[in-house]
């Protein structure tokens, strides 16, 4: 016989989605949260040290790190697979550190997980600074390597549309 | 109700605060080492019941708190049997944020198949001279990832 479970606390959401492909026409899953706790917005404040900065604007959950980042702001993506396929149609990898620029990308990752990601927003060797956002709080823009998630591993990608040349 | 659990773990709000998927968060939650070792020391039952107390609370808005509510959720993927995989087919109902995806996740990954069998392959005849190669006394183990 199946043990019964039975709970009344947590609401049920149900997130849109909307149109978003790859330049490829791939489908990118996606998803758009309306409801933000209140508590996360009282909770904010207390979290700037992360970052060694400060949050602007104001929280959502309309998007998240990956939606910021490849989506315009627009939803929120919350599948590493999409991300990889958004990596493998669109950017290519920066190796080396220096080579990096101002609107390029950083995928932070855990082990092949990918925990967050951020766009440069400035470079000036060494110091690389991006904006990045979390869950449904605020934007915030940061130093590259300070950050909660300081113990994975930082990879550069650009744009690359593959562009043919026409002589 | 009184919840038996009582957190002080930073690390734990954390993880909730910086999570941005489903599967990151189960991960780092995972990863941790007051989940891992503290909260999943617990039995199954206790983590089910502190889960599902917490979860019917109305009042339970801060996210600490629902930090805390999936550091439950994922201690009880340290564990196995009927009583935990009946939870987790139940938390696929749980359409609110990530349980119904991490419940989906570690169904599909970590429950251990009811028939687990073990064949030793030996080679079909006796060779001339000892081998020594391992891939040539290969386990195969038939079964999924197991939650531990």
């Amino acid at each position: 016989m199946s043990n019964v479970f039975i709970i009344n606390g947590l609401p049920k959401e149900e997130p849109a989605s909307i149109g978003l492909m790859t330049f490829k026409r791939t489908d990118i899953e996606n998803a758009q949260y309306s409801a933000l706790l209140k508590s996360e917005i009282e909770t904010e404040k207390s979290t700037e040290a992360m970052y060694l900065s400060s949050f602007r604007e104001y929280p959502t959950r309309m998007y998240n790190c990956h939606g910021m980042t490849f989506a315009c702001r627009r939803t929120g993506i919350y599948s590493d697979e999409m991300i990889r396929i958004i990596l493998k149609e669109e950017y290519r990898e920066i190796k080396d550190r220096k080579d990096v620029l101002s609107g390029d990308v950083v995928i932070y990752f855990l082990g092949t997980n990918i925990l967050h990601s951020a766009m440069v927003m400035s470079v000036n060797h060494p110091i690389i600074r991006v904006l990045s956002k979390s869950r449904a709080h605020s934007e915030i823009e940061h130093l590259v390597d300070y950050t909660p998630y300081a113990n994975s591993e930082k990879k550069f990608y650009r744009i690359n549309h593959e562009t043919p040349i026409i002589i | 109700m009184k919840r038996q659990l009582s957190f002080n773990n930073k690390e734990v709000h954390v993880i909730y605060f910086v999570s941005n998927s489903a599967i990151s968060l189960f991960k780092m939650m995972r990863d941790n080492y007051f989940v891992q070792n503290e909260l999943a020391q617990m039995p199954a039952t206790d983590l089910i019941n502190e889960f599902l107390e917490r979860a019917g609370d109305t009042k339970q808005i801060s996210s600490d708190d629902m930090a805390e509510l999936y550091a439950i959720f994922v201690a009880i993927t340290f564990h196995d049997g009927k009583e935990v995989d009946d939870f987790f087919s139940f938390a696929l109902s749980i359409k609110h944020e990530w349980f119904a995806e991490i419940a989906q996740y570690y169904l599909s990954n970590y429950t251990p198949l009811p028939n687990y069998k073990v064949y030793n392959l030996s080679p079909a005849k006796p060779q001339p001279k000892q081998n020594t190669d391992p891939a040539e006394n290969i386990i195969f183990q038939e079964g999924k990832q197991h939650a531990l």
